[in-house]
């Protein structure tokens, strides 16, 4: 092993895409710091403090943000599925396993950051409101959604299975979505709180969090490409894998 | 008004776990995709050595 | 479309055949409904002025607990006979083999509710059996069999699939059962006319929704 890797490595056309992958990447990441220490002044320098909540409101350019791109990652996600299901194509498959993780990641800091934020405000660290419960759905949901994938005979038919969640999945949201808000109105006096209206925001607040949504878009599109570049390098090495075992 | 101070350590939990969440799944994805990386170049010199030698 | 139905009646026919002669499985999940209903009545304290509230919800969890079980069957005996590929040979559509098992899943269910319902009467001296009550449990139970169906062919194939299963349509279904617990409430006299109306509304829709979806997507996994 040590003498392969001794050997001088010549500069391939797969190199120099790499290079090239590599740039944009690292553009990203570049963008996503700038706007994240931007971003860090508006929240907690420019924005006003809220008269109800305190500081801890500032929770909201987190939270809100992460929930709203959790669905913009299953969306992209819904889309791979579809598009894998039909074409067959391993890159859609790809593209929906990467956005599903990175979607995964989003919604538990979803979760976490609506309970920390809930205890202060509320005095209770979680309640059955629609917006919290479906995204406690949403990200069973996905979960499963990755565990069908390792728990598949073999990653062709996990890939497929898996396919099936995504686009189940997401169709049925917005379902559980309208039944819990239903069932809430039966059941409970509407709760204001921190997830109340976004329209009732004051403009400076709303502009805080349009820029946070960017912020974390940036963060989300650097954390995609990673991931999709670790999925082809998977792929890659599992077709090496296949050819060397055929030719022994 | 209640800025209670008490508060603030839920917004530092907030920040602190986002930040960590976000740092560590980048570094546990760049990490293995070196590992895989050195994995597949040295499969396939592997395979052209075999390739030259047979 | 009347190519259509033979198969699936057909197929449907033979499920339920194999079912009954294993008549373990019948009492099985019998034995199973009583437990939960036994269970929850040390775990909740339901006294009879509480029944009309927490009854549905016992109902149902028991409903959907062996109705995973009753799923579970669907593909698990083709799996481990190796007869999946064999029914894949038949010359039927994917539709014919989704609609085939989900009409044979579906009756199983109701049967298995048929008999756990009157357990249920007994036990929890529950008095509000009604035809508003059973059209809320026959929509319910096709939502709960559209759904399971699709993932019982997924999950028979996974490593865990007692796991799987649940794992997969438990989150999927919470609409159904929401609203199966809502509109029994209303059924039951809890409610009203108009609270019922929509939650049997939401039922009608979801099975709306799943019954298109959920065949199309199981012809999509089904070649192998």
């Amino acid at each position: 092993m040590e003498r392969a890797e001794s050997k001088p490595h010549v500069e391939t056309a797969e190199d120099r895409a790499r290079a090239g992958y590599n740039r944009l990447s690292n553009a990203l990441l570049v963008a996503s710091g700038v706007a994240m220490l931007l971003n860090l002044y508006l929240i907690f320098i420019y924005a006003p403090l809220d008269a109800t909540q305190g500081q801890v409101y500032r929770a909201l350019f987190v939270h809100v943000p992460l929930a709203w791109i959790s669905f913009l990652a299953f969306g992209i996600t819904f889309v791979g599925s579809v598009m894998y299901l039909w074409k067959g194509s391993r890159r859609w498959d790809a593209l929906a396993l990467s956005s599903a993780e990175i979607g995964v990641l989003f919604t538990t800091l979803v979760l976490v950051t609506g309970v920390f934020w809930a205890k202060p405000i509320w005095g209770t660290w979680w309640q059955w409101e629609p917006r919290l419960t479906t995204t406690l759905i949403l990200w069973l949901i996905y979960v499963a959604y990755l565990m069908v994938r390792s728990y598949a005979p073999n990653p062709r038919q996990g890939a497929r299975y898996a396919a099936v969640i995504g686009i189940i999945g997401l169709i049925d949201v917005p379902i559980v979505y309208f039944s819990v808000e239903w069932w809430r109105s039966v059941h409970f006096p509407h709760v204001v709180g921190p997830l109340a209206d976004e329209g009732t925001l004051p403009a400076s607040m709303r502009s805080v969090l349009m820029f946070s949504l960017i912020t974390f878009t940036l963060l989300f599109a650097y954390l995609l490409r990673e991931r999709l570049a670790l999925k082809r390098t998977e792929d890659a090495l599992k077709d090496l894998r296949d050819t060397v075992e055929s030719k022994q | 008004m209640p800025d209670t101070p008490q508060n603030l350590p839920y917004l530092f939990a907030i920040y602190a776990v986002t930040w960590v969440a976000f740092f560590v799944y980048a570094f546990l994805v760049s990490r293995r995709q070196r590992e895989l990386e050195r994995e597949v170049r040295n499969l396939r010199q592997m395979l052209q050595e075999k390739s030259k030698g047979s | 479309m009347r190519g259509l139905v033979r198969p699936v009646l057909l197929l449907a026919w033979k499920d339920l055949l194999l079912e009954l002669r294993t008549r373990d499985i019948v009492s099985s999940v019998l034995v199973f409904g009583v437990l939960v209903v036994v269970i929850f009545n040390f775990a909740l304290k339901v006294t009879p002025s509480q029944v009309d509230q927490l009854a549905p919800g016992i109902l149902w969890v028991a409903f959907a607990f062996a109705g995973i079980l009753a799923m579970n069957r669907a593909f698990v005996l083709e799996k481990d006979r190796g007869s999946l590929e064999g029914l894949l040979l038949l010359p039927v559509s994917r539709d014919a083999l989704y609609f085939g098992k989900l009409l044979g899943t579906f009756l199983f269910m109701l049967a298995v509710e048929a008999v756990l319902l009157p357990v249920f009467i007994v036990l929890l001296n529950f008095a509000g059996f009604s035809g508003g009550l059973a059209l809320a449990i026959l929509l319910a139970t096709l939502g709960f069999a559209a759904v399971g169906t699709l993932f019982s062919a997924i999950a028979v194939h996974t490593r865990s699939r007692e796991i799987m299963l649940p794992v997969l349509f438990f989150p999927v279904v919470v609409p159904v059962v929401i609203a199966a617990v809502e509109a029994s409430k209303a059924a039951i006299g809890a409610g009203g006319m108009v609270e019922y109306g929509r939650w049997l509304g939401l039922l009608g829709a979801f099975d709306a929704i799943f019954l298109v979806i959920c065949p199309w997507v199981f012809g999509l996994i089904l070649e192998e």
